[in-house]
C-alpha cells in the first residue's frame, strides 16, 4: 500500500489532500455531517456509571498526575461501580416536583414510613374511580408512546400489549420489572411528578 | 393565558421595617416548623397572613390570593404594595436570583444584566435558604453570572449544604471564571457532590461562540474553565441554546462535545425563550424549530447514540420528529409556561414542554398541531 493510501485510510475520505488544501476539514471534529447517526439510539447501550471509570476518563483527558485524584474519590457517595443499562438515566433539572407537600412533622405522629412523599398515601388509601383509573392508563399509555413503546391503542384499557410495553420500559430503565404502574413507574414516565 | 401563577401579586401591607422574609404557613404548621420564628408569617384563614410577633407584619388585600400559599416563601418591602413570592412549594422548578451582573452579553439573553452593585443578594439568599422546604429535591441559582458573587457564591453553597442537604443545586453559570484554579476549588468545594454546574457552549470553536456570547474571549475561558471544574471532579451539565447562529454547526458541536468533554453528564438543547434581548435581536435569532430537525437530529443522535444523556428543552412535541420525543422535557416553569389555542384538543398536551409565555405569533412554528388518540394508536405499529 502507497504512503498516500494510508494516510488515507487513516484520515479518511478527505485524506491528506484535504488536509493540505483545507485544513479547517482535517481538525474538525468528526465527520458528522457525511456520516448519518442511526436515528435510534440503542436502549442496550452500556455506560459507564462508575465515578472511578469516570476518574479514568479524565486522566486521559487531562493528564493530570494521578495523586492529585485520590482527593476526589470522596466526591462521590457512589452507590456500587460496574455498568448500568440504559437510555436518560437522567433526569432533569427543572425537578419533578413532588406535589404540594405537608411539612415534615418533627415530633413524629405516627410510627412515619421512610417512603415516598404525599403520592403513597394516595395510592394505597384512597381507591380510584372506574374513569380516574382509565385516564391514569391512557396517560401512561402515551406517555409509553412519546418514548417509542408500543402500548397498543390508546383506549385507557390495561391490555396485555400495554403491560408488555410497560415491562419493556421498566426493563429498560432498570426498574422493577411488573408491568404494572406502580409508583415508580409512573414517576419515570413523568405522569406523577 | 400562562399555566402557572405568576410570581408577583399586590396587597396592603402593614409593619414592614426595611425588607421582610416571610414563610407563609398554616397555624398547625406554625407549630412544629424549623424556620426561624420571626419569618414565620400565618394564614388567618381569609387571604390575609401575619407575623408572630408584637409589632406584626400584617398582609391582607392580596389583588389576586392565589399567587401564594403556604409554604412559600416571600419579600415584602417597606413602602411598596409588592409581594414577589421567592421560592414557591411544589414548583417545577426553583431559583435563587444571585447577581443581575454578567461578564457576557449573550445575543439571545432573557434576563439582560444590569451593572449594579447587588451584593445585597448574598445576604437576602442566605436569609432565604432557612425559609426553604427541607425535602425540596432540587434548587437552582441563576442570574446574571452567580460566579461574580466571588465569595459570597461560596458562602450561599456553603450555607445551602448545611441547611438543605438534601437538595440538588443546579447552578447556571458561563464557566469563565473558574479558570481560576483558586475560586474554581473554593466553588466546587463549597458545591460538594450535590451540585450540577450547567455551562453554555454555543459553538465547536471560538469565534462563532465569542459572537453568541458578545465577549471575545470567552470560548477559550469557558473551556478552561471546563478543564477545570471536570479535574476537581464537579457535575457539568452543557446547555445550547438553540438559534440561527448555533444551528449550522450543531452537528460539529455535538461531536466536539463528546470528543473534547467527555465528563458531561448532560447536554441539554434548548429552544430559544423569547425574552430579553432574544426579543431584539428577533429577526438575527429567529429560525423556525421545523426548519432544523435535521441538524438537531444528528446532534442528539451523535450524543445519545455514545451514552451521553440528552435532553431538549422548550421544544413542542409536534415540532420534532418521533425519533426525538423520547429527549423532550417538559422543561418550562409554570408561571411562564403556556399552549397554543391549537392545543386545546390534542392528546399529548400533559405530556409537552408547551411554550413560553411570552411567544407572541413571531415565535410560532408552522408545526403546530393537535394530535388525536386515533393517530397515536395506529401510526406506532
Amino acid at each position: 500500500m502507497k504512503w498516500l493510501e494510508k494516510v488515507t485510510l487513516l484520515l479518511g475520505a478527505g485524506g491528506p489532500v484535504a488536509l493540505f488544501t483545507e485544513p479547517a476539514l482535517a481538525v474538525s471534529p468528526a465527520d458528522v455531517d457525511r456520516i448519518a447517526e442511526p436515528a435510534h439510539a440503542p436502549k442496550d447501550l452500556l455506560m459507564f456509571k462508575d465515578p472511578a471509570q469516570r476518574e479514568r476518563l479524565l486522566l486521559f483527558a487531562a493528564h493530570r498526575s494521578h495523586s492529585s485524584h485520590s482527593s476526589h474519590s470522596s466526591h462521590y457517595s457512589g452507590s456500587g461501580g460496574g455498568y448500568a443499562a440504559p437510555v436518560p438515566l437522567y433526569t432533569p433539572p427543572p425537578a419533578p416536583p413532588s406535589p404540594r407537600p405537608t411539612p415534615t412533622p418533627r415530633a413524629s405522629s405516627s410510627g412515619s414510613t421512610t417512603a415516598g412523599p404525599a403520592v403513597a398515601p394516595l395510592m394505597s388509601s384512597t381507591r380510584l374511580a372506574g374513569t380516574e383509573i382509565e385516564d391514569m392508563v391512557r396517560k401512561v399509555q402515551l406517555a409509553l408512546i412519546i418514548r417509542q413503546y408500543d402500548p397498543g391503542p390508546v383506549d385507557g384499557a390495561l391490555s396485555a400489549k400495554t403491560k408488555a410495553a410497560l415491562s419493556k420500559f421498566q426493563a429498560d430503565r432498570g426498574l422493577t420489572v411488573s408491568g404494572f404502574m406502580d409508583l415508580q413507574t409512573l414517576q419515570a414516565l413523568d405522569v406523577l411528578r | 393565558m400562562s399555566l402557572g401563577r405568576p410570581l408577583h401579586t399586590h396587597g396592603e401591607l402593614k409593619g414592614v421595617r426595611h425588607v421582610r422574609l416571610l414563610k407563609l404557613m398554616t397555624w398547625e404548621e406554625a407549630s412544629i416548623t424549623t424556620v426561624p420564628e420571626a419569618a414565620r408569617c400565618v394564614s388567618d384563614g381569609q387571604g390575609g397572613w401575619h407575623t408572630l410577633e408584637s409589632a406584626p407584619v400584617v398582609v391582607s388585600g392580596l389583588r389576586d390570593p392565589r399567587i401564594v400559599a403556604p409554604g412559600d416563601v416571600v419579600r415584602v418591602r417597606e413602602g411598596s404594595s409588592l409581594i414577589s413570592v421567592i421560592w414557591r412549594r411544589g414548583a417545577r422548578a426553583n431559583s435563587l436570583f444571585a447577581t443581575e451582573r454578567c461578564n457576557s452579553l449573550c445575543l439571545m439573553c432573557s434576563q439582560p444584566p444590569r451593572e449594579v452593585a447587588d451584593d445585597w443578594r448574598v445576604a437576602e439568599m442566605l436569609a432565604t435558604l432557612p425559609l426553604i422546604d427541607q425535602d425540596a429535591t432540587h434548587l437552582g441559582i441563576t442570574g446574571g453570572e452567580p460566579t461574580l458573587l466571588g465569595p459570597g457564591l461560596t458562602d450561599v453553597l456553603e450555607a445551602s449544604g448545611r441547611l438543605l442537604p438534601q437538595t440538588q443545586l443546579h447552578v447556571l453559570t458561563n464557566g469563565r471564571g473558574f479558570r481560576d484554579a483558586g475560586a474554581a476549588a473554593e466553588w466546587i468545594g463549597a458545591g460538594g457532590p450535590r451540585t450540577t454546574w450547567a455551562v453554555p457552549l454555543y459553538a465547536d470553536g471560538a469565534e462563532l461562540h465569542d459572537e453568541v456570547v458578545g465577549a471575545p474571549g470567552a470560548f477559550d475561558e469557558t473551556l478552561e474553565g471546563l478543564v477545570e471544574l471536570a479535574t476537581r471532579g464537579a457535575r457539568v451539565e452543557i446547555r445550547v441554546v438553540l438559534h440561527r447562529l448555533t444551528i449550522p454547526r450543531l452537528p460539529q458541536l455535538a461531536a466536539f462535545i463528546y470528543r473534547r468533554l467527555p465528563f458531561v453528564e448532560h447536554v441539554a438543547l434548548m429552544g430559544l425563550e423569547p425574552m430579553g434581548f432574544a426579543k431584539t435581536n428577533r429577526d438575527r435569532l429567529w429560525i423556525d424549530p421545523a426548519d432544523y430537525v435535521d441538524e438537531l437530529r444528528a446532534a442528539v443522535f451523535h450524543l445519545a447514540n455514545r451514552g451521553l444523556a440528552t435532553s431538549i428543552y422548550n421544544i413542542p412535541l409536534c415540532v420534532l420528529p418521533r425519533a426525538l420525543w423520547p429527549f423532550a422535557r417538559q422543561s418550562i416553569s409554570e408561571w411562564k409556561n403556556a399552549y397554543d389555542p391549537a392545543c386545546s384538543g390534542c392528546v399529548l398536551r400533559e405530556h409537552c414542554a408547551g411554550f413560553f409565555t411570552s411567544a407572541g405569533p413571531a415565535w410560532k412554528s408552522r408545526a403546530i398541531r393537535q394530535f388525536s388518540e386515533e393517530e397515536l394508536s395506529h401510526e406506532m405499529a
